[in-house]
């Protein structure tokens, strides 16, 4: 027996014996099927509780759900009972609200629900014979006018609508014989607080950050920006996760076909889910095939109000601590808030050393390839002898040294921002430091070569975008290779096609390169500032309602006091 | 004649085939500029940066890009136009900035050069150099503002003759003659004689990267010029195909030279004699006749309501 096991073991098929989970390794069907869930959409309430209640469990799957909670109880309205009973979700509600103005006044006999009320609408006398007009009870009205003590309660008959509220954190009421379900705001979540941005820090300024709540987020923008002009329209996205955002505009500034594109955009979107801003912006993108962003995503509160006042619109979404701003030109990424804080000849010098760095980012490691491999007359003689003489012991090209060092960079920076935070300081200091000394002491990459990295990687991290970082990392690749490739040569030609990609791109309708490309020669779109009393009008590219946002002599007093 | 440009014109004065002709005349006569000016731009650049690399091969590069770029569409071209011009202002005055401390002022003189004849008469041929004036002919329907076209003309004038004028100053006050090369490799000569101070003694590499950009600019807008006649002319919905077929006939002419005397030959001889009749002979004679129709027709038609007017007032007076 032992010699056949053997021999069976032996020549068996080991997926025979193989008992793990597996999964087919395609999918049956590319198409969505049709859900058993799918037969319980596009229904209404039932006036039979019991139905009522019976779909609730099934729709809600609460039997195997721990957190829905479904409490049946007994109604007192005119010393009548009825049946009832009330969907919530334990940990997105308010308990107490719910016990105390829900459960309460319904369930408890008191003068609430024992009281008539003045039943007699008229009463006419006549021969003695008292005629009078008695009002029709209606239990409806009478549990929302009298027995429902709170401010936000409102009629659903759509069990998706009910489900859609149950899930958002509200509690919703069914009454027997009601054909409809009282929809009670009783949300209340653990949120993280509001705290210091982390990630756009400033020196002077406000210091509040978005947070993932999207009712807290829209109200530190209406605190910012008290006018009631701004309008918070929320909207749904996906089919699955319903997630909410809020689309937020000056209706007396932003241009109503801009707001309606923003809308429309919004509510055409198919998918099942959307979780972040991030995804939300990939969605409604212009040209979906760049890498580069055609929104600012923003966790500053004061950044996002400075951008809703010059006009522009600013998706707020839920769960996510960022918001979306558009119509954007490739210029609002190299802006900071802190520009307008300070000084605007500091402000444009801080401008300047940005636009510097983003050319420096992007192009420093192909012009040292371009200017060693085919235009070394450009360098000095001793400075060339001396990168020759760094260069003669590295074994590797100079294009096989600069990716080499290149890619170590991104994965030293990969490494350090996914690690925890005590170790990515770790992280960094043993990549830089002690791989870098290392390299250059192997002779695998010359000093002078370090350098160049280290200078690109620094100016890179003065482009203020995180997502505008990823295309110019990317660029810089292809330029680096274009450079080795052909010099000066390579580089003008991806230059200037970067240059007709850039100039093709539109951000909501917006050119990318506006106002340069194409040229607006007016004075308040220019990539300087101008003095805080010379700013008069909005950029004009965005079309905006007010154009003007200050009189032409803004600084009065200095007028009425010369008078 | 708001709006039309000089196809229209041609349609105007003699149908249809004076259309399909200028059409043909003006892209055989771009497809050949180009042609000749990307060998020649070709050739400067394997001499001095890739002496190893095939000529066709930089030419076809160009081509490439210059394709991919109308492909991205006429208007990006446009736009992309706007920051590029800046671009070359800047090189074009720094050359001549920079150039400066190595000029003779004497070298202006003769200022009347080899006499009034040559200067004058003889020169004047020179004015092909304002060859891009062609592109007036066609800018029209692509204007957003009519009344702008006036404007466009005079600054592209202007412009045209700020870069020519600094250019040939700096040529003429640096070197007492120029023996060798074209215009190209004239002006990167005045570029090698650049100096910024001890560190950067050579830059003529950084007014390459310049050119090559400035050139590519050149040639898509010039291969977006011929597609849209073509497209307008034979109504041809789809640009893509033209694309592709002038960017081969633009490479097919730049082999046709075999050696530098027979570029010299069509630089010098060939493009400047047909731009001179293309651009200021058969261009202006289509306009005039143009013009002097439309004014018959206007008078015709002036004529015509009078005799109307009269008439109708003959009629109630009687």
């Amino acid at each position: 027996m032992e010699f056949k096991k053997l021999i069976k073991s032996l020549f068996q098929d080991e997926q025979d014996t193989d008992t793990s989970f597996v999964l087919p390794e395609k999918p049956q069907d590319t198409e969505n099927k049709k859900q058993p869930e799918d037969l319980l959409k596009n229904k209404n309430v039932y006036p039979s509780i019991d139905v009522n209640l019976e779909y609730i469990h099934s729709r809600f799957n609460s039997l195997i759900n721990s957190d829905i909670k479904i409490r049946e109880f007994l109604i007192h309205v005119k010393n009548k009972q009825y049946k009832s009973f009330i969907i919530y979700i334990d940990g997105m509600s308010d308990n107490d609200s719910i016990n105390d103005f829900i459960l309460k006044p319904l369930m408890m006999k008191n003068t609430a629900n024992s009281y008539d009320g003045p039943q007699i609408i008229s009463e006419a006398i006549a021969n003695n014979i008292s005629v009078r007009r008695v009002k029709k009870f209606n239990m409806n009205d009478y549990i929302l006018d009298c027995l429902l003590p709170q401010n936000d309660v409102t009629k659903e008959n759509s069990f998706d609508t009910i489900a859609d509220e149950v899930v958002s954190g509200n509690c919703v009421l069914f009454i027997d014989t009601l054909d409809f379900a009282f929809n009670i705001s009783t949300k209340k979540f653990e949120t993280r607080s509001i705290s210091e941005p982390k990630n756009e820090p400033i020196i002077r300024g406000s210091q509040e950050a978005f947070v993932e709540n999207l009712r807290t987020n829209t109200s530190m923008i209406r605190r910012n920006l008290s006018n009631e002009n701004l309008i918070i329209e929320n909207l749904t996205v996906g089919k699955i996760d319903k997630n909410k955002c809020a689309v937020c505009y000056l209706k007396n500034i932003a241009n109503p076909d801009l707001v309606a594109e923003v809308k429309y955009r919004i509510n055409n979107i198919d998918v099942d889910y959307c979780l972040s801003v991030g995804e939300l912006e990939q969605f409604i993108k212009d040209d979906i095939t760049t890498t580069l962003p055609e929104a600012v995503q923003t966790e500053r509160v004061d950044r996002a109000t400075s951008y809703l006042l010059q006009g522009r619109v600013v998706i707020v979404y839920n769960g996510c601590p960022y918001v979306l701003i558009v119509p954007i030109t490739i210029f609002d990424f190299l802006k900071s808030q802190e520009d307008t804080n300070i000084n605007y000849i500091a402000a444009n010098m801080l401008k300047i050393i940005r636009a510097i760095s983003f050319v420096l980012t992007l192009l420093l490691p192909s012009f040292y390839i371009a200017i060693t491999t085919y235009h070394s007359e450009l360098l000095p003689t001793d400075l060339l002898f001396s990168i020759v003489a760094s260069r003669s012991s590295v074994p590797f090209m100079i294009i096989i040294e600069i990716l080499i060092m290149e890619v170590s960079f991104e994965i030293i920076r990969e490494a350090g921002l996914r690690a925890a935070n005590s170790l990515g300081n770790t992280v960094g200091i043993v990549g830089t430091l002690i791989l870098g000394q290392a390299a250059v002491d192997a002779s695998i990459v010359s000093p002078i070569l370090i350098i160049i990295v280290a200078i690109t990687g620094i100016t890179s991290f003065a482009v203020l975008d995180f997502s505008l970082s990823f295309h110019l990392r990317i660029a810089r690749f292809i330029y680096t290779i274009l450079g080795a490739m052909a010099g000066f040569f390579g580089i003008a030609i991806g230059l200037f096609i970067h240059l007709i990609v850039l100039c093709s791109l539109k951000s909501f309708g917006v050119p990318y390169l506006a106002p340069y490309a194409p040229l607006n020669p007016s004075k308040d779109n220019r990539y300087l500032l101008r003095p805080a009393w010379k700013r008069e009008f909005r950029e004009d590219y965005l079309a905006t309602k007010r154009p003007r946002t200050q009189s032409h002599i803004s600084l009065k007093w200095r007028n009425l006091k010369q008078q | 004649m708001l709006g039309k440009d000089i196809l229209d014109v041609s349609e105007y004065v003699g149908n249809k085939p004076l259309q399909i002709i200028t059409s043909i005349v003006y892209s055989l006569y771009l497809i050949f500029v180009s042609g000749i000016l990307i060998l020649n731009f070709s050739e400067l650049l394997r001499l001095i940066y890739f002496p190893n690399a095939a000529t066709p091969l930089i030419i076809l590069i160009f081509l490439l890009v210059a394709m991919i770029a109308n492909k991205l569409g006429f208007k990006n071209i446009v736009k992309s136009n706007t920051l590029v011009i800046f671009v070359i202002l800047v090189t074009v005055v720094v050359i001549f900035i920079a150039s400066l401390d190595k000029v003779e002022y004497q070298r202006i003189f003769p200022i009347m050069g080899f006499g009034v004849k040559e200067t004058f008469i003889t020169g004047s041929l020179n004015v092909f150099s304002f060859g891009g004036l062609l592109f007036l002919y066609l800018i029209r329907p692509n204007l957003k503002e009519q009344k702008d076209f006036k404007k466009v003309g005079i600054i592209s004038i202007i412009l045209s003759a700020i870069y020519l004028l600094l250019s040939v100053t700096s040529l003429l006050l640096l070197f007492p003659f120029l023996t060798t090369g074209t215009e190209t490799l004239s002006v990167y000569m005045s570029t090698r004689t650049i100096e910024f101070g001890k560190f950067f003694e050579r830059a003529d590499a950084l007014f390459i990267l310049v050119w090559i950009f400035t050139f590519l600019s050149y040639l898509s807008v010039i291969i977006s010029y011929i597609t849209k006649m073509n497209k307008k002319t034979f109504g041809v919905k789809n640009s893509s195909p033209i694309i592709y077929i002038v960017g081969i006939l633009i490479f097919l002419v730049s082999l046709i030279p075999k050696d530098s005397s027979q570029i010299l030959f069509a630089e010098n001889v060939i493009y400047k004699y047909s731009a001179l009749i293309i651009i200021f002979v058969y261009s202006f004679l289509i306009l005039l006749i143009g013009y002097f129709k439309k004014t018959r027709f206007n008078l015709k038609n002036k004529i015509r309501a009078k005799r109307f007017l009269i008439n109708v007032n003959n009629q109630n007076t009687n």
